[in-house]
């Protein structure tokens, strides 16, 4: 049995050279075409494609926005999102939204027949140059949060520790109240593991914390 | 400054502290000696006139022309910070 698609993008010439690119794949069966992204809902509704090839960016609304709606009417389809974005936070956004694979509208005529197969068998797809970039950009989240863990405002509590202001002080600065500044002080001190404030003062030198 | 202006043997006496920390900050136009210890703190608002030796604290920063803050929450330390201006 063939995998059954759904097209989904504003420029007409764009679907159909993706019908053309599926339809000449024995195993796969471009079945309908939507323009918009309220059709997409509808044509999803009448045709329960297995999966649907979804455009980002259509003059109604995001395809991103109505992920939801078509995975709330049959979980089973597979959402396989086509973007010109190559930037991680996008593709972030679409796997949360529920899609199962990601491509970029450049690289589709190559990889849009492996990308659909693979969604189709339940796995997910992801353009493998985005792929390597988010990867790249989770690690270094990930180092940035080991190397430096505490928060904006611990930092900010750190530096005017470090710079020998009151608990007092601090709270007023910062429009916090005494008992929060307590609070910031002893999770900076047992986050970082230090026990003095001289510690904390020797801490923040390193870190540069009082050269901002 | 630290050690002139605070008895170390005051704190360890009076707080059962481990550890002292001191710390000697340059302000514009100040210089702030910031003394904290690890000990059972007390409320500084309970302090009998002449306990703890602080009114002799004071009287040192004072003489100086200094402010002397002192914060400290039971169970958990004490902080003291003199600030004297630069003349």
């Amino acid at each position: 049995m063939s995998v059954r698609v759904l097209i989904v993008d504003d420029h007409a010439v764009f679907r159909a050279g993706l019908r053309l690119l599926i339809d000449a794949e024995p195993d796969l069966e471009a079945v309908g075409e939507a323009g918009t992204a309220r059709d997409a809902v509808f044509q999803a509704r009448a045709l329960k494609p297995d999966v649907i090839l979804l455009d980002v960016v259509m003059p109604d609304q995001s395809g991103l926005d109505v992920v939801p709606t078509l995975l709330h009417e049959r979980p089973e389809t597979k959402v396989l999102v086509l973007s010109m974005q190559d930037d991680p936070q996008y593709v972030r956004q679409a796997f949360s939204a529920g899609a199962s694979g990601y491509i970029l509208k450049e690289a589709a005529d190559t990889e849009v027949v492996a990308a659909i197969r693979e969604v189709a068998q339940g796995n997910s797809y992801v353009h493998p140059t985005v792929g390597a970039r988010l990867v790249a950009a989770e690690t270094a989240e990930a180092r940035r949060a080991e190397e430096d863990p505490l928060s904006d405002r611990e930092r900010e509590v750190l530096r005017l520790l470090a710079l020998g202001h009151t608990n007092q002080e601090i709270s007023a600065q910062l429009f916090i109240s005494v008992r929060t500044a307590e609070t910031h002080r002893a999770h900076i001190m047992q986050k970082l593991r230090l026990s003095s404030r001289a510690e904390l003062v020797r801490y923040a030198l390193e870190q540069g914390v009082l050269e901002q | 400054m630290g050690a002139a202006l605070f008895h170390r043997g005051l704190i360890v006496k009076h707080s059962h502290a481990r550890n002292i920390s001191i710390v000697l900050v340059r302000k514009p136009g100040a210089v702030a000696a910031v003394i904290e210890d690890d000990g059972h703190g007390f409320d500084p608002s309970a302090v009998r006139e002449g306990g703890f030796g602080l009114v002799g604290m004071r009287e040192r920063v004072g003489l100086l022309d200094g402010r002397l803050q002192i914060e400290s929450i039971e169970g958990s330390g004490t902080t003291l910070v003199a600030e004297v201006p630069l003349a």
